[in-house]
């Protein structure tokens, strides 16, 4: 199987200060990765790095597309037309869009000739998320369940083969992160989707996730590999779990 | 006889035609660690908000500390909100001052006759009780997320509450970081005899830290849960459900 995201010797460099990530990973479709840390280790910032919102130095293979930077720097590829979603914490809905609108927008960005959106995509998206009645309200009148919703429906409707999320579940209520979460396992249960996705329970990260990246509160990786491996090292946890 | 901190008869509150609010009668009781939890949008923020008189009711009446909110005035009920504090969301820290000069600020604007030294000294003070390990004089932008929230509840405990509302603790904290937020609260609770009312979707804080759960579904009270640390199963199984995805949530 091809992998589809691939670190090598990775560095980031938050605030000036170069923290290592290099452990070997590779990542295929069907895989998901957990990135379990404290607050403020630089979840957000590995997760923007893979996509040029943070640079970083060391071996980087995207899809089929190769990076090696010797030196700290932004990653630069066609975005926009990489099969590649990303969801924002703090979601970056277009606040002037309304739903629907903000929805076909993430659609219309997708590269022509790899498009494999369908009018019905949108409306089967939006009645998937509970939204399709409020498809005419704007994102300051959502709740902040609806906004989280609509942000991670809008990767999705670029059937990405990288589904990248920061914090998708924070300050959800339970029944919403159930529906979120289930949307996203759905996705990655097709088989042609690999999930990277930082959170805060570990409960969920060690029981859904296939592979899992653990990072301490300087941004060291504590452990970084499957969960096959982590339980062969913490027997103990999976005996909890 | 024992006066409710909050007692809430028959109020309904709306916005436009949307009704957020309806029809809910609760007393909350001096000494407790209640939590209000339910779906989003349900109207739990809202509920705190009329509690502290910063939104009105579109009927029903809402008493605090024993006297109507409608009834009181403005004067009043700033004095009464020195007492009861609130806690947002967003930490709401003031971005042109320090950790120390945000933690300080309430003191130094309720008393302008005590010494600045003195009231930073107890800031810092305050903030090492709850285990903040960051500098003194570092700016909000420069806080972690967990920081920011340990500052604003330091900040809070400077006037010595009676109650505190807070809304939404340990959103997006990392587990060691809401174990340690529970912690505070516990302790604030238990030390300081301050009674706590807790917008939370943690689950599993409330069933182990709380005296009592409010569950709110629907616009409507659903379910009142007394005693939520020998909670196993409730009847409604929406309640359930909610309870059961918390747990991994």
């Amino acid at each position: 199987m091809n992998a589809l995201l691939t670190l090598k010797n990775y560095y980031l460099y938050p605030k000036n200060q170069p923290r290592c990530l290099g452990v070997d990973l590779k990542l295929s479709a069907g895989h998901s990765l957990a990135i379990l840390g404290p607050t403020g280790c630089g979840k957000s910032v590995f997760l923007k790095s893979l996509v040029g919102l943070a640079p970083f130095s060391g071996e980087l293979r995207l899809l089929d597309s190769f990076f090696h930077h010797p030196l700290p720097k932004l990653l630069k590829f066609p975005k926009r037309s990489l099969p590649i979603g990303f969801a924002f914490e703090k979601n970056a809905l277009f606040e002037f869009l309304s739903v629907e609108d903000n929805l076909s927008l993430a659609g219309a960005f997708q590269d022509e000739a790899q498009t494999t959106q369908k009018p019905s995509d949108g409306e089967r998206l939006l009645k998937q998320i509970g939204l399709w009645e409020s498809r005419k309200k704007f994102p300051r009148a959502l709740s902040g369940g609806m906004k989280k919703r609509l942000a991670v429906a809008r990767t999705l409707i670029k059937k990405p083969k990288i589904l990248i999320c920061d914090s998708p579940l924070a300050g959800l209520d339970p029944l919403s992160a159930h529906s979120i979460f289930t949307m996203l396992k759905e996705t990655v249960n097709t088989g042609s989707t690999l999930l990277v996705m930082s959170l805060q329970s570990y409960t969920l990260a060690l029981t859904h996730f296939t592979h899992l990246l653990l990072l301490d509160s300087s941004g060291n990786p504590v452990f970084c590999g499957n969960i096959e491996d982590f339980y062969c090292k913490n027997p103990h946890i999976k005996a909890i779990s | 006889m024992k006066t409710p901190i909050i007692s809430f008869r028959n109020v309904s509150k709306r916005y436009g035609n949307q009704e957020v609010l309806k029809n809910i009668t609760v007393d909350i009781w001096p000494g407790e660690l209640t939590f209000i939890m339910g779906p989003s949008g349900v109207g739990k923020t809202v509920f705190l908000r009329l509690a502290l008189g910063f939104e009105e009711p579109d009927e029903g009446e809402i008493h605090l500390a024993g006297i109507p909110l409608s009834e009181m005035h403005i004067s009043e009920l700033s004095a009464i909100r020195v007492r009861h504090i609130f806690i947002f969301q967003h930490p709401a820290l003031f971005d042109f001052l320090t950790v120390i000069e945000n933690v300080g600020f309430p003191l130094l604007e309720h008393h302008p006759d005590m010494d600045p030294p003195y009231v930073f000294e107890k800031a810092k003070g305050v903030l090492r009780s709850l285990g903040y390990r960051g500098t003194f004089k570092k700016m909000p932008d420069q806080c972690t997320v967990g920081e920011a929230k340990l500052v604003s509840i330091a900040r809070a405990l400077m006037l010595n509450p009676k109650v505190m509302f807070i809304d939404e603790p340990t959103t997006g904290l990392d587990e060691t970081t809401r174990t340690q937020v529970d912690h505070i609260l516990v302790n604030t609770h238990r030390m300081k005899q301050c009674s706590c009312i807790v917008v939370s979707h943690d689950v599993n804080s409330a069933l182990t830290i709380g005296d009592r759960i409010l569950f709110f579904y629907d616009t409507q009270l659903h379910a009142n849960i007394e005693n939520p640390r020998k909670f196993t199963s409730h009847p409604d199984p929406l309640v359930n459900e909610f309870f059961n995805h918390g747990e991994v949530f």
